[in-house]
């Protein structure tokens, strides 16, 4: 509560109920972020480098408010059931200032009593009127700072307020604009972030900014990359700006996002025109998987890092590139190092190749791996939707970007909520396509790139297709055979996941090449999310019940997949369905063949595959009918009560005793009789062949379908 | 069969126990509880489970014509399960080289022993 509470008077949206009830859970599923210091954390982050300059602004104004609170005060207090209301009512525009104040007071009120944060709120607020519990404990956290940093960091945003706003102008965005999206991270259309890659150059330096550097990388990766290479801290800070207001996005631009947030990295030490664009673009490419993570990763460094560690960073970052050739690979190095760091999981493929470029350059971050290691758990966790985590993220990316300007701030607030909560609904794929074009020749250069890390691909060989997958969507026009992935990718996040390892096997050696790199920075839960598909792919009451809900995911399957399945079929679709409906006792819709026609296929493979197992066991190299024998025991046939030859006995009469016994003893002379059935008897001669105990693996694997439902 | 199934209940209880304790630790760590039907549900499960394994593996000893269970049939049976699979197979590479190391410090002392034992004998006839 408390921390819903501050991220409402964070973003100083109009709305504080609606904020502590999204953040609320958006912070219970941050984990460490529920504590009601967490939430100021958020902000408290910034305190350490800039102490709530955002906050502080509105807090700044309040002090000369506080005289006048008293009266507002005592109508707050009066108004304190209402208090989501006029909270919301009160941070819209004019009254945000006085909100703000008031809510300090209240915060230092209610903050005793609610959230238990019982930050050291100054005297002078602490009597002044409570606004909404939400923005009160907020106001309360941010006291908690020094009102004297807050005020310098507000005059500081003032400043640097007019020096965004001459760079930014070249986007076509205004200053304000861009610099509230770096506090608020609203939304703005990502595309124009990328757009903007130039307006960091002329950035002016900062020490807000550099807070924000961070989080602005994630935005500036488009534009880092020109920066990466040639300047450092003007272009940092733009590229800060520009990060925050990817980083905002998350959700949506996960993707984008995770080059940026890369990118940044090293472009923050430098900067430079459009020719490392495409440097960039590659870092962008590369690093989009990891956008996820790596956004989560930026915020925490936003938040958390000091100017000091940023500039380090960047000066990491800026001594690694070195060589344009070697930059690109560094960069992505570096990226992937990054995102290794704050990604437990993919330390194990990508840390063996890049360990040793990241120990130097993160040094400094060491206390960044804990946090990006927590949210890398989260975004794992959320792997299956991948703007889950992000809108977790988002609230409070919200809160910590502080606007100096609470109206605009409310403004573009309001706008990235809205954006942010369509975002998990959109999916990647259209919002990745405005990015197609900046993206384009990144991927380009990228690949050669990936190429050249074809190995650590050959390690993460499961979790390309997901990582190409999720490229797959900016990549569209640079390769086509992605194209099935992007269909498959909607599948992804569906609970239909042997589908997708299917779609995604086939499609492996087509990505192999692009998705190498990616592979390399693919985050851990979209990795874990590939192993996971692949498992449940194994599992049969998986198998069978995509039987009963086969039409839907078939017909979703099938686009892509369609050229294989008519390619392929494993026995024909007549017979097939005609056993099929005299088990299954109902009526039987036949769109259900595909279904049953993959179900087969993986049957018979799996079955090949043990007997296989079993003669190898035996050190034999040829099948026997022992085999057989063990598998029926394995397959629960066979038991110490009934014996094969009982099943013989048992099951062929019950079936085909007229027409299989002669057929089995006779030697490969079968006079079909001439019934209904007839089609079947003439499929059952070349099987009989076989011998009557093969035959009893089809006939179980009928009966058992539908018995094992 | 009094004495089977008595011999049953004690090992079920042993089962029990064990997986008690497991899932105690396993509490600890993430802060929750388990209840007693749930391990008793678990317990059960593991029992039932290591009864199949029991047949299954004596089944594919008898299908390599041997009277031994062995790690092969072990691997044989944990095909299926990539996690599990690979870990056993980690664990019998691992196995196998201590059991080389085993061996060849076994040959170096047979070695040793025997060139003393020729040393004792040359000398022996020397002394002779």
């Amino acid at each position: 509560m408390c921390v819903s509470e501050t991220e409402a008077s964070l973003l100083m949206s109009g709305q504080p109920a609606l904020q502590e009830s999204e953040p609320n859970p958006a912070e219970s599923s941050a984990g460490e972020r529920t504590e009601g210091l967490s939430g100021v954390e958020l902000s408290d982050l910034t305190l350490h480098t800039e102490p709530l300059t955002h906050v502080v602004r509105g807090l700044s104004r309040k002090k000369p408010q506080h005289v006048f609170s008293v009266s507002a005060f005592e109508e707050q207090f009066d108004q304190l059931p209402d208090n989501t209301e006029d909270t919301s009512h009160v941070f819209h525009k004019g009254d945000v200032s006085q909100a703000k104040g008031d809510s300090s007071q209240d915060l230092d009120v209610s903050s005793g009593s609610k959230s238990g944060l019982n930050l050291t709120l100054k005297t002078p607020f602490v009597e002044k009127r409570i606004e909404r519990a939400g923005l009160q404990r907020k106001v309360s956290n941010r006291r908690l700072q020094s009102v004297d940093a807050f005020d310098e960091a507000v005059q500081r945003c003032l400043e640097q307020c007019p020096n965004q706003d001459q760079s930014v102008f070249q986007d076509g965005k205004t200053l304000e604009d861009s610099s509230w999206q770096k506090f608020t991270l609203g939304l703005s259309d990502v595309t124009e972030l990328y757009v903007q890659s130039k307006k960091d150059d002329t950035m002016g330096p900062s020490a807000e900014k550099e807070r924000e550097h961070e989080l602005e990388k994630a935005r500036d990766i488009p534009v880092s990359e020109p920066l990466i290479q040639e300047e450092k801290d003007h272009e940092m800070e733009s590229q800060d700006e520009e990060e925050v207001v990817p980083s905002s996005q998350e959700d949506v631009y996960l993707r984008a996002e995770d080059d940026i947030v890369l990118a940044p990295t090293q472009a923050m030490t430098e900067s430079l025109p459009e020719s490392h664009d495409v440097e960039l673009q590659d870092r962008e490419f590369v690093e989009e998987v990891e956008i996820g993570n790596v956004v989560e990763i930026e915020y925490e460094n936003v938040v958390e890092t000091e100017d000091q560690e940023v500039v380090e960073i960047e000066d990491e970052n800026a001594e690694e590139v070195g060589d344009e050739e070697v930059e690109d690979e560094n960069a992505e190095e570096v990226e992937n190092e990054n995102a290794e760091e704050f990604e437990d999981k993919n330390a194990e493929e990508v840390e063996d190749e890049e360990v040793v470029e990241a120990d130097l350059e993160y040094n400094d971050t060491s206390q960044y791996p804990e946090r990006i290691t927590r949210r890398a758990h989260r975004s794992e966790g959320g792997g299956a939707v991948l703007g889950i985590p992000g809108t977790t993220r988002v609230t409070k990316s919200f809160g910590a970007g502080l606007n100096p300007r609470e109206k605009d701030l409310l403004d573009f607030v309001d706008e990235g909520r809205e954006s942010l909560q369509d975002i998990p609904d959109e999916e990647r794929e259209p919002l990745g396509s405005p990015e197609f074009p900046q993206l384009h020749p990144a991927a380009e250069l990228s690949t050669p790139e990936q190429r050249s890390q074809q190995h650590e691909a050959s390690l993460a060989e499961e979790d390309v297709p997901e990582l190409a997958e999720d490229d797959d969507a900016q990549e569209e026009p640079n390769q086509s055979e992605e194209e099935e992935l992007m269909d498959s990718e909607p599948a992804n996040h569906s609970p239909e996941f042997p589908q997708e390892e299917e779609e995604e096997e086939e499609d492996d050696d087509d990505d192999d090449a692009l998705s190498a790199e990616l592979s390399m920075k693919t985050p851990a839960f979209v990795r874990q999310k590939r192993v996971f598909a692949s498992r449940t792919a194994q599992t049969t009451p998986t198998v069978l019940k995509e039987v009963n809900s086969g039409p839907a995911p078939q017909v979703a399957k099938r686009a892509p997949r369609q050229k294989r399945q008519t390619g392929v079929d494993v026995l024909p679709k007549s017979y097939v369905m005609s056993v099929f409906k005299h088990f299954a006792k109902t009526k039987v819709a036949s769109d259900v063949y595909p279904a049953i026609n993959e179900i087969l296929k993986k049957y018979f493979e799996r079955l090949a595959d043990d007997l296989e197992a079993y003669a190898a066991h035996a050190k034999r190299k040829t099948i026997e009918v022992e085999d057989f024998e063990l598998l029926m025991r394995r397959q629960g046939f066979v038991t110490d009560t009934t014996p094969v030859n009982i099943l013989i006995e048992k099951y062929l009469p019950m079936e085909y005793r007229k027409l299989l016994i002669p057929v089995a003893t006779s030697g490969n002379k079968v006079i079909p009789k001439q019934r209904r059935s007839s089609h079947l008897s003439r499929c059952w001669v070349p099987v009989a062949l076989w011998g009557p105990k093969l035959l009893l693996l089809l006939l179980f694997f009928f009966s058992s379908s539908s018995c094992m439902q | 069969m009094d004495e089977d199934e008595a011999q049953k209940q004690r090992l079920k209880a042993a089962v029990h126990y064990t997986v008690g304790r497991l899932c105690q630790d396993i509490a600890a760590d993430c802060e929750k509880q388990i209840t007693k039907q749930t391990i008793a549900a678990i317990a059960e499960t593991a029992f039932r489970q290591c009864d199949i394994f029991a047949k299954d593996l004596e089944a594919f000893a008898r299908h390599a014509k041997r009277h031994t269970v062995t790690v092969d049939d072990v691997k044989l049976t944990a095909r299926r399960t990539t996690a599990l699979y690979n870990y056993i197979q980690q664990k019998s590479e691992e196995l196998a080289l201590n059991n080389q190391e085993l061996k060849e410090k076994r040959k170096k002392n047979a070695a040793k022993r025997k060139s003393k034992d020729m040393e004792a004998e040359e000398e022996n006839e020397l002394e002779d």
